[in-house]
């Protein structure tokens, strides 16, 4: 049994706008969320910007948690789908998620206040403790998948949910990712190996990948889903469907404990086996969202491995990277980023990469910038990319017009 | 139909920890491909790398292996942090013993060792496991329980089925001797928290006609209710890693002992409210 895989529902809380509308007239707008990192005081680390949600209050300590609780409840919403529809159907989660919050104040209280962990809140909330949450809150009966591949989680997940959903083991997936380490251990632990910008003084212009004065990524945050959906459940409801999922592939580079493969060769079997999969050609590819963190390795990776995947297509398929706006959000930057296009087929509009002014020599493409670029999209690929040599490609298929 | 071919798995109890540890470490660093690599690792990373590298070499893997053809699918436990480097960035990140972030900043931070971040993230398991054997495949990384494992299982055992594999790398390692797993334990009051058990499982699948086999992995699924409940679950979310490898334990001792066209059924409840039953074939040959 093979299904076609449909996307009917999304939502997202990110560092320019805390809901699917606010964030799609940002992205157009070219909007930066980044700034001086206010959650803490950050002034005194060599990277004190951070792309941050802005105007939100949070419940829990953990705030990933809740910005998983507030995308995947938009998503569900925009989808229409009751809670009665999704328990009757098999229906789970698939979420890419990051690290429990370390709490220095609390390992402090215990080594030099005599305080008991009873007393505090320790490492107050395992991440898979929200995935329960979630499955609980809108009635999940299959078990949720939990994935932490780190930056490529977002998109593992959403693959995850798509191969499911297709071979009939599921007949809805909420899938996406929810991340958040703008804390002084995060911050630190990045600053630390060198993999953010120390751009402080400019934050707006500070995550510019692609561009040859780039110089590490801006950490950003956020949460971002999706709901799939079989076609046959989707058409039975009279549901909407906003675009679907046709391809994954993943890979391992097995290269290098920090740096991707020179030759960027996990990056190309990911690509391959996601085109591999949705039965493409590269003719087909109309864009690509590309990983694009901005730091000086990954984006020459990133490009030598597209361009031996496109061959001469590289020189004329437009590629935009959603990290200029919204800065690197880990877990959930693929889920962010796949959402993103999902809006790009809706407008058929590609936003512009934020801060490309002069294109490094060695990140030759065809890069969407100084103004966001309308065309006939069809097909996306989309890369994530994670430390540590895991590599996550989907295809993306636009909607019925 | 699922072969085993190879298997291992490493547990430790308290008591004689630290000098599992030591073996541990004796061991791994005898089998890395790059030794330079082995301060890279947290104890979590090398007891799923040596579990992955002892079960590679027994499963007898053909030399000529495509390791394009080959997935790995693993399931770690919660908090890998060692205690040292914590401890120091305690002491150095302290005003009249409250945290100062200005103390950690300049401090702290500059006495910061950047393997920590490395030691620290879940997923170089993954990267330890691939780098070691080769293996650029497909991969399922998660935590931190049984239901999680059993995730990997299935995803392992349907990339076989759908051809895209020819060898499925399953495992699960947990670093459960640990200073943070035991504040968490103490706070819980959990009985886990008197004699916390290290250990690490990994089974090695292929896609066959005959011998053992794992015929089927069906699970259910009610989500509880964790609103009010949060502390109760979480003593259970980390009883879960060494559910992993008991489970992996069980389905190798009960293919072995199967006998010719008989089955077994091995099943599982955790507290998050899914039940596990895995279906077993008896060998007709190996």
């Amino acid at each position: 049994m093979s299904n076609r895989v449909c996307i009917t529902g999304i939502g997202a809380i990110t560092p320019i706008g805390n809901d699917i509308e606010a964030f799609e007239k940002s992205l157009y707008d070219g909007v930066s969320g980044a700034g001086e990192i206010t959650r803490f005081d950050a002034s005194g680390l060599p990277t004190h910007i951070a792309c941050e949600v802005k105007d939100f209050s949070a419940n829990y300590r953990d705030i990933k948690v809740d910005f998983a609780l507030k995308a995947s409840r938009e998503a569900i919403s925009n989808s229409g789908l009751s809670t009665d529809q999704i328990k009757k159907a098999n229906s789970s989660l698939s979420i890419g998620i990051g690290l429990e919050l370390f709490s220095m104040d609390d390992l402090i209280d215990v080594r030099f206040n005599g305080k008991t962990s009873n007393e505090i809140s320790f490492l107050n909330f395992p991440s898979d403790l929200c995935a329960h949450m979630i499955s609980h809150e809108f009635g999940f009966n299959h078990s949720p998948a939990i994935h932490i591949s780190a930056c490529a989680a977002g998109t593992d997940a959403i693959g995850d949910a798509y191969k499911k959903v297709k071979s009939g083991s599921l007949d809805i997936c909420l899938a996406g990712g929810t991340d958040s380490m703008v804390n002084p251990m995060g911050i630190a632990g990045f600053c630390r190996i060198g993999a953010m910008t120390t751009d402080n003084e400019n934050p707006k212009t500070a995550s510019r990948p692609f561009d040859k004065n780039r110089n590490g990524f801006v950490l950003g945050e956020g949460a971002a889903f999706l709901v799939l959906e079989s076609e046959t459940s989707a058409i039975a409801r009279g549901a909407k469907v906003l675009g679907y999922i046709v391809g994954h592939g993943n890979s391992l580079d097995a290269h290098s404990v920090s740096d991707p493969h020179p030759e960027g060769r996990g990056a190309y079997d990911s690509m391959k086996r996601a085109l591999d999969d949705s039965g493409l050609d590269i003719s087909d590819i109309d864009a690509i969202s590309v990983h694009g963190t901005a730091t000086p390795k990954n984006d020459p990776t990133e490009t030598y491995a597209i361009k031996t995947l496109l061959g001469d297509k590289a020189k004329t398929t437009p590629v935009f990277a959603t990290k200029s706006l919204v800065g690197h959000c880990i877990s959930a930057a693929g889920a962010i980023e796949t959402v993103t296009s999902v809006i790009a087929f809706k407008r058929q509009e590609l936003h512009q990469t934020l801060n490309l002014d002069e294109v490094d020599e060695s990140c030759d493409l065809c890069h969407v910038r100084e103004e966001n670029l309308k065309g006939d999209f069809k097909y996306i690929l989309k890369n994530s990319f994670g430390f540590g040599g895991q590599n996550s490609s989907l295809i993306i298929e636009r909607g019925p017009q | 139909m699922r072969i085993k071919s190879g298997y291992n798995f490493i547990s430790s109890d308290f008591e004689s920890n630290q000098l599992a540890m030591k073996s541990l470490d004796t061991e791994i660093k005898g089998l890395l491909k790059d030794r330079k690599l082995f301060k890279f690792m947290s104890k979590q990373d090398k007891l799923m790398a040596l579990c992955a590298l002892k079960s590679w070499e027994q499963a007898k893997i053909e030399e000529d292996q495509d390791l394009s053809r080959v997935g790995i699918y693993l399931c770690v436990g919660i908090l890998p942090f060692d205690e040292a480097p914590l401890e120091k960035l305690c002491v150095k990140s302290i005003t009249d013993n409250k945290f100062d972030i200005k103390v950690f900043s300049d401090l702290a931070y500059n006495s910061m060792n950047p393997l920590l971040t490395f030691k620290c993230l879940p997923n170089m398991a993954l990267f330890h496991t691939s780098y070691n054997l080769g293996v650029t495949g497909r991969y399922f990384m998660t935590y931190s329980g049984v239901s999680d494992w059993v995730q990997c299982l299935q995803k392992g055992i349907k990339d076989l089925e759908d051809g895209i594999i020819d060898y499925a790398i399953v495992g699960s390692a947990c670093d459960q001797d640990n200073f943070l797993v035991r504040q968490f334990y103490q706070r819980l009051g959990h009985d886990l928290n008197k004699d916390p058990i290290d250990s690490a499982s990994v089974m090695i699948l292929r896609r066959d006609d005959l011998g053992l086999q794992i015929k089927d992995v069906i699970e259910s699924y009610r989500p509880v209710d964790i609103g009010n409940k949060i502390s109760e679950i979480q003593g259970k979310t980390l009883e879960l890693p060494l559910g992993c490898s008991q489970i992996s334990l069980e389905i190798v001792t009960k293919l072995e002992s199967a006998k010719e066209n008989h089955c077994e059924t091995i099943d599982h409840h955790t507290d998050f409210g899914t039940s596990i039953s895995i279906e077993l074939g008896g060998a007709q040959h190996e």
